[in-house]
């Protein structure tokens, strides 16, 4: 089960306790002046004396606040609400009903908070299900409890006033508001470490946004015939798309709430091909329109990073499963390196006796050479150790350029025992100074292995068994085939060789091939296998090679 | 190229590191050592009269040691021979021995045990060389007996008295006495048992009993 990010809740130590009620008073007065302000640009969009204002973002804001910095940021919206309802209502509105209008909005604000909290959303919006988790939570709860308030509270202080027309108008006002601010804010504070968001550089999120800022800014400030004017007005989704699916999602929930800035901002002021049906009317369309941009941006960032996510637990399971797969030929091999490694020692203590001796003697020449010698094969020893080590390496291998011939030459260490005992002749075709390729070594060296211990079991005990290794340019890729002279691979088993557990062997589970092409395609590559004229068989594939400047 | 009629000792092992080592160690035992890296030079520089002894590693890169053993003795080149072995070969080591190698030693070996093989190698090499020295010295008497004396001891090894081998050979008594002791004398043999000791050394007569 993925693990869900938690928002960042303070620490509250005794010793932090000055720096706790610093940095509460701070994201208090935050919560106040953004509550505050968006109030005030809410009540741009009043359409009649009526004072119900058609977009509230200011419970979003509420929502986004107490969700990301905990219940004690209540009094702080308890203070913005009845400043905001003191400020705006109170000619309209009596003490009592503005009181329970705070209240409710407080009791809104912190179920939903609570709730978002208990059905494990993440701030990150990287599921689908946290995009309808905000939306259900902040519709039910939070907009839904400040807009039964607020239609209360105006049913009550007008008479000409319906009660479910009025809760219908708040509700939707409430809704769109929180739909907008909401997601930028969380995304922005909620997604904790940062850095992230910029991940694809400047200049992607710059140009859309300006793209995006032009085009509303054309669309609502009325210079176009509204005939041009509306079919425009959808311009903004290809922008939203094109954000959610290549930018972080703080990046496509900021060009939402920018287009939704402008077109509302627009519309309240009479402009734009919204505002001819007067304003309610107008701005109820906008307000549809705005909706499915939002609904459209989240679903495509979530289903992004949910496509991600599962890339990205795929190639986990491939660098676990090929780990494994090296532990493996790593126990299979373990014999011939255990004598390779038996080399060295011998030699180290065959010196090291000699050194003794001729020390004994007092020939202390000899006895220099001899200490040199013995150096040198403690360090083939420790070589041959590093080599085992590196070939189990379990963590995710990066990738890096390297030299096709450093990616073969610790392939046929680690198998020298095997071939010396098969008597297998090598002809290493791998010209000096090929272009770099970008691999994680491990990996590439893992396919080769398999290739050569397959081409090995393929010639069995043959006298005159040869494998041929050839590297080449090919392109804007690296070719590498590996070619033996044995028995070739039976016409009928070519279709399924690379399919898990498809061996024809009698040890091994038949992983060897499908990982290989699986690893090889997880660089960029390709992995093919033919029989060649005259007996034998060559399998091939290819690597990218490094482009040095790569840039994004 | 000539073998060295000074006993060495003959190292085969494929790894570089191993050979120098090696040679390294027995030379501070003054032992004179000639190492190759594979069978085929080895089988090169030896022959059926190399005095010595081999040092061979049980997986070398041309054919493994007991089938260089195996060759050899077809070579009748018979040198004794010390195995050392890596991990894992030890079932290869024993059938060597079983097929007649001295002895074996598991790498990593400690120089004590492998001067200690050396030397016995060495040693086992110097009396069977002896030993054959003396059984050519013995062949070549044998071969120097007239058919006559041949028959006497072909008889006499039979066990059979004088006066039986004069009536079978229908000769005197005395001739046969007479035979007897030039025989006994061209043998180099001290009295009758040592005559039957001489001779049996050799195959020929070793058979004839067997057969008899």
């Amino acid at each position: 089960m993925p693990t869900v990010p938690l928002p960042q809740v303070r620490p509250s130590h005794r010793s932090e306790s000055a720096d706790s009620r610093i940095w509460l008073a701070s994201r208090s007065v935050m919560l106040i002046a953004l509550y505050y302000a968006v109030g005030l640009w809410g009540f741009v969009f009043t359409p009649d004396p009526h004072g119900i204002p058609l977009v509230w973002p200011a419970t979003g804001v509420g929502l986004a606040f107490v969700y990301l910095y905990g219940y004690r940021l209540l009094l702080a919206l308890g203070i913005a609400t009845l400043l905001v309802t003191w400020q705006f209502t109170a000619d309209m509105m009596p003490l009592a009903e503005a009181i329970g209008l705070v209240m409710a909005t407080l009791a809104g604000v912190g179920l939903g908070a609570w709730a978002l909290r208990q059905f494990g959303f993440s701030p990150r919006f990287e599921r689908l299900r946290d995009v309808a988790l905000l939306l259900v939570i902040g519709g039910l709860s939070a907009s839904g409890l400040a807009a039964t308030a607020g239609a209360w509270g105006m049913a009550v202080g007008m008479e000409d006033l319906r009660f479910t027309d009025t809760w219908w108008l708040c509700w939707m006002a409430d809704l769109m508001g929180l739909m907008l601010v909401a997601p930028v804010l969380i995304s922005w504070l909620g997604a904790g470490g940062g850095g992230r968001a910029f991940d694809t550089g400047f200049w992607r999120p710059a140009v859309l946004m300006g793209s995006l800022v032009v085009v509303t800014i054309l669309v609502y400030s009325g210079t176009l015939d509204t005939a041009l004017a509306m079919p425009l007005s959808y311009a903004v989704f290809p922008l939203v798309m094109l954000a959610a699916l290549r930018c972080p999602t703080p990046i496509t929930t900021t060009l939402m709430l920018v287009a939704g800035a402008i077109a509302l901002s627009g519309t309240g002021w009479g402009l734009g091909p919204f505002a001819d049906a007067g304003l309610e009317r107008s701005l109820l369309s906008l307000n549809a329109q705005l909706a499915l941009l939002v609904l459209t941006g989240l679903v495509l960032s979530a289903l992004r990073s949910e496509r991600e996510s599962a890339e990205a637990r795929a190639r986990q399971h491939l660098d676990e499963l090929s780990r494994a797969g090296r532990l493996s030929t790593l126990g299979e091999l373990s014999a011939g390196l255990a004598h390779e490694l038996n080399q060295p020692l011998c030699a180290l203590t065959s010196y090291a006796h000699a050194s003794r001796r001729l020390l004994e003697k007092g020939r202390l020449d000899d006895l220099r050479d001899a200490l040199a010698q013995l150096d040198s094969s403690a360090h083939r020893a420790a070589e041959t150790v590093r080599q085992m080590r590196a070939f189990a390496a379990g963590s995710a291998p990066e990738k890096i350029p390297f030299a096709p011939e450093e990616l073969i030459r610790p392939v046929l260490d680690l198998l020298r025992p095997e071939l010396k005992r098969c008597h297998v002749e090598m002809d290493i075709d791998v010209p000096r100074g090929l272009p770099m390729v970008l691999v994680a070594p491990v990996q590439i060296e893992q396919v080769l292995v398999n290739l050569l211990r397959n081409a090995m079991e393929a010639l069995g005990a043959r006298p005159d068994g040869r494998i041929r290794i050839e590297a080449q340019e090919l392109g804007s890729e690296l070719g590498i085939s590996v070619t033996d002279n044995g028995v070739g691979i039976p016409e009928e088993r070519l279709a399924t060789l690379f399919e898990p557990f498809a061996t024809w062997k009698s040890e091994g589970m038949g992983l060897g091939l499908s990982i290989s092409r699986s690893l090889v395609e997880a660089h960029g590559g390709r992995l093919t296998a033919e029989n060649v004229q005259g007996g034998g068989a060559r399998f091939r594939f290819t690597l990218p090679l490094e482009v040095p400047d790569a840039g994004a | 190229m000539p073998a060295p009629r000074v006993p060495q000792v003959y190292l085969v092992d494929d790894d570089p590191d191993v050979r120098s080592a090696v040679t390294l160690l027995l030379k501070t035992e003054d032992f004179r050592v000639s190492a190759f890296p594979d069978a085929g030079r080895l089988l090169d520089a030896v022959d059926g009269t190399t005095p010595g002894c081999a040092i061979l590693d049980v997986r070398l890169p041309d054919m493994d040691g007991l089938n260089l053993q195996r060759e050899l003795r077809n070579r009748d080149i018979r040198m004794p021979v010390v195995f050392i072995t890596g991990h894992g070969d030890i079932p290869m080591a024993v059938r060597a021995v079983n097929e007649g190698a001295l002895d074996f030693l598991e790498k990593p070996f400690s120089d004590d045990s492998l001067i200690e093989a050396v030397r016995h190698a060495l040693a086992t090499d110097a009396e069977r060389r002896a030993g054959t020295a003396e059984l050519a010295q013995v062949e070549e008497r044998l071969a120097a007996l007239t058919p006559r004396e041949r028959q006497v001891l072909e008889a006499l090894l039979d066990g059979k008295p004088n006066k039986l081998i004069a009536r079978d050979l229908d000769v005197s008594v005395r001739t046969v006495e007479i035979h007897r002791g030039n025989l006994m004398q061209k043998m180099g043999a001290k009295s009758a048992s040592h005559l039957a000791r001489l001779a049996l050394a050799c195959t020929d007569y070793r058979d004839r009993l067997a057969s008899g």
